[in-house]
Formats: C-alpha cells, structure tokens, sequence
C-alpha cells in the first residue's frame, strides 16, 4: 500500500488532523442531558448548570496566564487540544474523546462551520479580542438557541466584549505583543457610542511568526538537535461591529469578520528528508446579523442570519506532481438563517422551539470536483422545568440533511430524531448540586470524507455519538478569607459508533464508518481564591481528567481494547496567581500521561508523558485617562521537550511580552 | 437502559477511584540477533504507517523458522525512516528504497549494518520506491519521474533516465528494463497519464520506447522465456485492475484473470485478486506461456491471508510468503507474513512489523 496520495487529498497538517487518519478513533458523546458546569475560574454560573460548563472571563484569563484560546481549553479537565505546535500550528479541540469534529464553535452567538473539514482552528481566533468563553459539554441550560447549536456533542461558545458607556462616548485600545521565534502581533480596537441606543466598534490584528524554534529529535540512540523549518506565517484579522437596541424591546446586532492567513507548513517530521515545501492560504468572510426582541405575553424571538464564504490554497511542490506542483483551491459558501422563539407560560415552566436552515456549498478547481451541496434543516422542541431545587431539561432535535452534487452519484439524505435530557438538583440549603444528562447526537461525514474516495459516496453513514454525564458541584464562601470555592465532579459514559475512518487501500485511501469506542471517565475541578489582605489575593485552581476511552471495533485487530490514540489517561493542571498592588504573579502547570500515536498500544507508538510549566508577571495601572497592562509570560521555562501529536514536536521554553493601552471611560 | 448505565457508572467511578496508579500495558521484545552468513532466510521490508517513521526490516530464518524484527534498528541504533517500499540483495549487500525519507539504505547483508545511506540532492529525483539488480547496477525507480542507475562498486548515482509519470514496479528482461509507469499523483484527473510501460535499454539506459497498457500501471514482473506481466489498478472506482501480459516482441494481451498482487516462480504466475470491497480473495497460478491456470487455488487448506498486501517467491525453493495486514479492519499494527511451502502448503504465519511489503532474497 502506499499513502502517496494522502497528502495531497488532506492537504497538509490541517486536514490530517481532520481526517483521523493520524488519530483514528476519538469521537464519541458527552451527555447532553444535565449540563454540569465545570467551572474553572470560579464562576458562579459554572456550578449551577446541569451538564458541564467551561466558563472563562477577562479577568480570569490573567490569573491563568493565558493568551490563547487553545491554551485556556488546554486547562480544562476533559479537553484534549490538538496543537501541531507553534504559532502557525493547527489547534483544535475534542472533548472527551469524541473528536474535534463533534464540537460546535460559536461567535457572539452564530455557529462557525467548515464543512470540507468539520472543525474549526481556534488559532484564527483570538482572546484578546473576547471577553468571554464558555465550554458546554451536552446540552447547556440555555435552550433559546438556535438549533445548530443543539446539533454537537459540546459547544464552545465566543463572546467579543459590550462596551460601555459612562462618561465617554468612545474607547480606543491598542495592543503590541512580541515573542519568541519572530512573533509580532499589534492589535487595536475602537468603539464609539453612535447614538443614545447604539454604538459600533472595528477591530483587527496582524500575526507573523517565523516558528523556526529548536526541537531535540530522538532518532533512536541519536538525539540530535534540530529546528523546525518552513514554518513562516502571517494573518490578519478584522471584524466590525454595529450594534442597535431598537425601541424597547428590541436589539439588532450585525457583524462582519474577515480573515486571512498565509503559512508555510512545516509538517510532520520525516526522518532523513527535510524538504517540505507545502504552503497554505486561508481566506475568511462572514457577515451576521441577530436580532431578539420579547412581548409581553411571555414570547420571545430570536433570528440570525448569516453568510460565511472561505477559501483554501494548497499549495505543494516536486516533480511527481504532474505539472511539477499542484495548487489546490476550494471555495466554500455558507447561507444560514435561523428563528427561535422562546415560551414561558408560568414560571417554573420555559418552552422554546427553533428551526435553522443552512446551505453549504464546495466547489474546487480539481477536476474531479463534484460541486457537491448540502442543505440542512434543523429543528428543536425543547421544554424546561425550573425551581430553586431543580432544573430539568428535555430537547428533541430532528435533522434532516440533503445531499446535492452536480456531477456523478449523491449521498444518501439523512434523517434522525435526536435526544437530550439534563437535569440538575439542589437536595439541601448550600450550593451543593447533582446533576445528570443524557444526549444522542451524531455528525454527518464531512465533505472532504465523502467525496474524496468516489466508492464512499454511497457508503458513508453518519457518525454517532452517546454521552452520559453524572455529577455534583458544590460552592461555597467559607469565611472571609476564602472568598469563593468551587468543585465539580463529573464521571461520564461516552460511546461513538460508526466512526468515520481513513483506511489506507494498496495505492489509495477509502473512507468508512468502522470505529467504535467506549469512553468512561472522571473529571474533577476546583477552584478556590483566598483574600490575605486587602489588596491581596490569592487564587488557586487545579484540573484532574481521567479517561479510558476503548477501542472496540473488531475483535480482529490487534488494538481491540486499547486506549484510542491520542487520549491521555491521566492528565491535570492547576494554576496559582497572586494578586497585589506591585506586581502580580501567575504560575501554571500542565501535566499529560503518556499517548500512544496509532491505535496499538505498544511502546513504538508511545507518546511520552509530560509536565509543563509557566510563569506570568502582569500589572495593571490606571493613569489620568489611560488604562495600561503590562505582562510577560514565560512558557515552558524548564525548556521541556514534547509532542502533542507525534513528529510534530512542540516548542521549548519561549517568552512573550505583551503592552495593552486603553482610553478610559 | 438509564438504569443499567446508572450502575455501570457507580461501579466505573469506584474503579476508577481506584485506578489511579495506573499499570504499564506496553509490551516489547523480539531482541534480535542479527542474520549471519550461515543462515539462510529472507529480508521482509516492513512499510510502516505514512507519517510514523516507523518502516522497518524484519528477517525470517528459514533455519529456525523464527522471524526477526527490527533488525536494521538493532544493528544500527537508528530508524530506517518513512515507508520503506522494497529491498534487493546484491553482493554483500542489501539495497532497500525508502519512500518518504528520500533515502537509499545500504547495508551489509549478513549484518545489517549500514554502509552508506544513499540520497539524491537539490533538484535531483526523489522518492525511491522499487528497486532492481542487475549485472553490477542498481536500478530504483523514482516516484517523480525517472530511473536512478546506480553503481554497486562506488555506491553513488550514476545516471538518470526520464519516465513517469510516477514510476511503481520494475522488472528485467531481454536486456531491458520494463517500468510500470502509473499516474498515482493525478488521482483528481483519474490518473489519466498513467496508461504506459517504459522499455529502458539497460546498455545505453535511454527509453527506447513506450507500451500502451491499461489505466494506471503498478506492477510488472518477467517470467524466464522474457515475458513481462503488468497489473494496472484502474481508478479504484468503476475502472478494474486489469492482468495483462506482454510478449518479447511487445505485444500486450490481457489475461481473463484479474489480478491485484503478483509474483512468477519460472514460468508459473502466482497472482493474488483482493480487490478493495470484496470479501473474496482469489489465488490463481498460471502458465505464463499458455496462459492456463494452473491451479485455483494454489494455497491448499483453511490458512490463508486476511488481508494479503505482498506476495513473493523464493527463488531457491519456491516457497510461497504473503505479506498481510492483520485483518480487514487494522492497516496501523504489526502484519503477518504468511508462509506456504512451494506445494501451497500452509507452514507457519509469522509475526512482522506494519505493512510487509517488500521481499529481498
């Protein structure tokens, strides 16, 4: 068999990941039932949600020293990021075993899609530019939602911050951030008040790294040093906003968004051979608008609207390609519009139904391009129950995908009822809560799956997954130095089946529904801050995931039974920061068991257990009318050498700095 | 059901309290003493999974009838690299292709020590994947278009010749070398391009001619009268892998038996049918002068591959040994070398590395 094809058809890093070719069996449910907050920064929301909720704010993401959104999920109990290393680097997240692809990704409130990969890079995104992330495992509490945010196994919600408005009309902001390895990344941001009901804002940023950072490849006896080559890349980003409030009742949002990255892809490494030469160009658009507006009678709308268009540039050279290189382009589109409303006859009782419609579109310049179309129409009835003591909720989501393709044969349409249960208890007077949930969701194969391999066309099945989660959270304020603790404890019970993988075939590669895994794990997280005095504080957190999600695809094999690739056992992190009028003072530690790359777990295929460690030093000032922030963070600073995905080695100890000004209110 | 799963998580939350010091599950040996001179075997090229640098050498002692794996970390405290695609022995020497590290290993053959590892530079070919001796010259077959000669007494390129588009397997005859030329990299223009074999003149190495064959060309073989055999995959869709066979005076026929995996024992064509999809493999031997089956099936009694990727014949004694993964569903562990006495008798299945592919005897 030979894998020449495989990376022109996945193109890169990216697609790879996507694919599951490296990682085949990673998907499978988190319970949707009774959403548990799983509350990292001490949240109060956290807790009392009936299935687990990542909850991050501003202020937070200080005290856990992060400036990614990939680096804040990392600490998450449960959440295994893939991180391809770097700062170009692909990162996605699956969490609990499931897969990136079961995990929807939202901003302000719209879903994100890809539909050629079915996943989304959270490096296009960045945190400065949020005020806040949440993480839902299952389904949420919220069901006024639209219904694409119903349709995954656990949703990560974006939020870019509201301004307000006390004494002046407008802010401004700008950000220079610098580190290791050639990064440069200057942001701004303004906002002005238009009128008494409205304002707008535009943002945006510029990217570059060189990534050239040194690695120690293990080769056997040799252990060589070496740096990571073809790895330059450049992005920029920005987004306006205008936003109404429109009589009483009434809010208008819209938004534009606009990306575009040009790398370098430094690929896996390939012992002997280092010419790679692939590149890759990204290009984003998409224009949304969202409206609510409430009446009297105890009904609510809710309406988006959106348009996505995006393009990818692959880009590779070499003489085997028949014209000496190939420039793969695919444009993809995406027209969305979607209608909740929300019903609330008496109080302990809130229905909501929602209905979403949404047309993708994939064209390429390969010639075997099928143009392939797909629509989706989804609906959801959901009924919720809601006392001091309990909150119960019930959700049915039909979905209903059809296929198109202007060329050849067309996919099966797809139909399916899926359900979703949570419920959340108080039994006592302190904030001590149970909570269980139960989803059944399912993803369907993603274009780049089903018309890649023409055989699988009419073959690939959707991709399910059942997640049960069972949990306590309690939460408490002790006495006045220990202003606020949390701690949830969730176990859970995920399977995935027919999980899509790629088999490699004798000169090919074919796609098929063939995995099955049984996830069962445990995820603890506390919290606690501690008020020495006034003035200082000091706060604790600390995450602890346990996971054994099993292949049990076919007893044939040689890895029925064994953990999936890519999935820790063991991992956990905590984080310390102290907070004073000097200087404040953040350390985080990040721990992973080891992780074997293929679905063997046999030694050659180990991926070895690490520990990283950071450091964080940041201050805030307030000047006359000028807010200043000033932070440096030390990553990795005990230069530990690992891999998150193998042969795809990750930076060692590495700085950055980071100057943020803002115009006070 | 809610039930059932309520006890299963109590009972899962106790154990996995319990679990948290967790136990090794890795398991490692097959220590490898290397191969000596007095022990006669065969050298299996193991391809590994694209990407893990994990191709590897396994040696099966006919002697002992114990395989080997490992052997060329063993002996040289190093990894081969990224997909390995084939060997050949030559001399003292073990010649072995490797795909995606752009290298060409060779190796002491009793040892399997490294003597030099081989590399084309700068805008050179690249890619070796098949790999052929013939009267003091290496020939490998690089995926980017051409044929690299290489001298056995210098160990270093010789000279280039143009095919392609993306040349698979060799074979030698007459005084020529016959090149499979697919089109495996043009998959999106259903491999449009790859619909000949190129006829080398070994003494001037230049590409006296090319023969029309069917879609996509992958393996060539010659029988000892100077017949060469061709499997052309197709497009892995609606176009089959076709057998066809061409004569000294390059006529091609096409053969009523469809084949996916080959090798000739003289003049007996050992083909393997295991086309993607079907839960039915057929082994077929024929006569590669009449072109009469022979026998149907050739491997006798209940034993036979799962999932057959390689076949090869021991020139020597004519023993059988298939390279499998281990079954339909695991393309990612350790396969199976299948062995079969000449007769097709079942003898013994051995455990190799991922992927065996490659044969060098």
């Amino acid at each position: 068999m030979n894998f020449k094809l495989l990376p022109h058809f996945l193109f890169s890093t990216f697609a790879l990941s996507t694919s599951a070719v490296a990682q085949l069996a990673q998907d499978s449910l988190l319970t949707g039932d009774e959403m548990e907050e799983v509350i990292i920064t001490g949240n109060k929301g956290a807790t009392l949600t009936a299935t687990p909720v990542l909850f991050i704010s501003t202020k937070e993401k200080d005290r856990l020293g992060v400036s990614e959104i990939s680096e804040a999920l990392k600490r998450t109990a449960g959440v295994e990021l893939k991180d391809y290393g770097g700062v170009g680097g692909l990162k996605t997240i699956s969490v609990r075993s499931l897969g990136s692809q079961h995990t929807a990704v939202t901003y302000d409130g719209v879903a994100l899609t890809d539909c050629q990969n079915g996943q989304i890079d959270l490096s296009r995104y960045s945190l400065d530019n949020l005020d806040k992330m949440t993480l839902t495992i299952g389904e949420g509490n919220d069901i006024f939602r639209p219904a694409r945010h119903f349709a995954s196994a656990s949703i990560l919600d974006l939020y870019t911050p509201t301004p307000t408005y006390d004494s002046t009309s407008y802010h401004l902001s700008a950000r220079i951030k610098a580190g290791s390895f050639g990064l440069a990344n200057p942001s701004f941001a303004i906002d002005k008040k238009t009128s008494e009901n409205s304002w707008c804002s535009i943002s945006g940023d510029y990217l570059r790294s060189d990534g050239r950072y040194p690695y120690t490849l293990t080769n056997g006896e040799n252990r060589t040093r070496e740096k990571r080559s073809n790895s330059e890349m450049e992005s920029f980003r920005c987004e306006a906003n205008f936003n109404s409030k429109i009589g009483k009742r009434s809010f208008l949002k819209t938004k534009i968004f606009c990306y575009d990255s040009d790398r370098k892809l430094p690929g896996s490494i390939i012992l002997y051979n280092t010419n790679n030469k692939e590149q890759l160009r990204d290009k984003n658009c998409f224009s949304q608008i969202q409206f609510r507006t409430y009446w009297n009678s105890g009904f609510s709308l809710l309406a988006n609207g959106k348009f996505n268009w995006a393009a990818t540039f692959y880009h590779d050279e070499g003489k085997k390609y028949p014209d000496g290189e190939i420039n793969d382009r695919y444009f993809q589109r995406e027209y969305y519009a979607s209608a909740a409303l929300l019903f609330q006859p008496t109080r302990p009782w809130t229905f909501a139904i929602a209905s979403d419609y949404a047309l993708n579109g994939l064209n390429s310049n390969l010639s075997n391009c099928v143009y392939p179309k797909r629509h989706t129409l989804l609906n959801v009835l959901s009924a919720q129950y809601s006392t001091r003591k309990v909150t119960a909720t019930a959700t049915g989501l039909y979905s209903v995908y059809l296929n198109e393709t202007k060329i050849g044969e067309t996919p099966h349409n797809k139909k399916r009822l899926s359900p979703a249960l949570s419920i959340s208890y108080k039994p006592f007077k302190p904030e001590f809560r149970i909570r269980a949930s139960y989803k059944d969701i399912f993803r369907m194969p993603t274009f780049n799956e089903l018309y890649f391999d023409r055989s699988a066309i009419k073959r690939l099945n959707p991709e399910r997954a059942r997640q049960i989660n069972i949990g306590s959270t309690y939460q408490c304020t002790p006495s006045r130095t220990i202003s606020n603790f949390q701690i949830t404890l969730d176990g859970y019970h995920n399977d995935v089946k027919d999980k899509i993988v790629a088999i490699p075939r004798m000169f090919t590669w074919s796609m098929i529904n063939m995995g099955e895994v049984d996830i069962n794990g445990i995820d603890i997280q506390a919290s606690a801050s501690f008020s020495v005095k006034r003035g200082y504080l000091i706060f604790l957190s600390g995450n602890y995931a346990l996971q054994k999600a099993i292949d049990q695809t076919d007893k044939s094999t040689r890895y029925y039974g064994d953990q999936i690739p890519y999935t820790p056992r063991h991992a956990g992190g905590g984080s310390a920061a102290f907070e004073n009028p000097y200087i404040n003072i953040s350390y985080q530690i990040n721990a992973v068991g080891k992780r074997y790359c293929l679905p063997e777990n046999k030694r050659d295929n180990r991926i070895d257990a690490y520990i990283e460690h950071s450091l964080s030093l940041y201050r805030n000032m307030k000047l006359k009318n000028v807010e200043f922030s000033v932070r440096g963070d030390l990553i990795n600073f005990t230069d530990c050498q690992y891999e998150v995905i193998k042969y795809y080695p990750m930076p060692g100890r590495s700085y950055r700095i980071s100057l943020y000004v803002k115009s006070r209110d | 059901m809610e039930k059932k799963n309520f006890f299963k998580l109590t009972g899962f939350f106790l154990i996995g309290l319990l679990s948290f010091t967790s136990c090794s599950d890795d398991d490692d040996n097959n220590e490898t003493p290397a191969p000596s001179e007095a022990i006669s075997g065969v050298y299996i090229i193991n391809q590994g999974s694209y990407g893990s640098n994990n191709t590897s050498v396994s040696f099966l002692n006919y002697d002992s009838c114990k395989i080997y794996n490992n052997v060329f970390y063993n002996a040289n405290g190093r990894k081969l690299g990224d997909t390995g695609q084939d060997a050949v022995i030559y001399g003292n020497k073990m010649y072995i292709a490797v795909y995606n590290s752009n290298t060409i290993e060779v190796v002491d053959k009793k040892t399997c020590k490294s003597i030099k590892t081989l590399q084309t530079k700068g805008e050179q070919p690249q890619n070796p994947r098949d790999i052929i001796a013939h009267n003091g010259k290496i020939y490998v077959s690089m995926y980017d278009g051409f044929v690299a000669k290489i001298d056995t007494s210098s160990l270093d390129f010789e000279a280039f010749v143009k095919v392609g588009p993306n040349p698979e397997e060799m074979a030698i005859a007459n005084g020529y070398l016959y090149v499979a030329n697919s089109d495996g990299m043009n998959y999106t223009n259903g491999y449009a391009n790859g619909t000949t074999v190129s006829k080398v003149n070994l003494s001037t190495f230049s590409e006296e001619k090319r023969i029309t064959v069917s879609l996509n060309p992958c393996k060539v073989c010659a029988d000892s009268k100077g017949n060469i055999f061709v499997i052309s995959m197709g497009n892995y869709y609606d176009i089959p892998a076709t057998l066809e066979k061409i004569n000294s005076a390059d006529e091609v026929t096409t053969l009523s038996t469809p084949a996916t995996i080959m090798a000739i024992s003289g003049t007996t064509l050992y083909t393997i049918n295991a086309p993607y999809g079907s839960s039915e493999i057929n082994y077929v031997a024929i006569n590669t002068e009449s072109g009469d089956v022979i026998s149907n099936p050739y491997l006798k009694g209940e034993t036979k591959p799962a999932n057959p990727i390689s076949i090869a014949i021991d020139p020597k004694d004519g023993r059988i040994l298939i390279g499998s993964y281990v079954s339909n569903a695991d393309y990612t562990s350790d396969g199976f070398v299948y062995e079969y006495s000449a007769e097709g008798t079942f003898v013994k299945r051995h455990d190799a590395g991922v992927g065996p592919f490659g044969f060098a005897f």
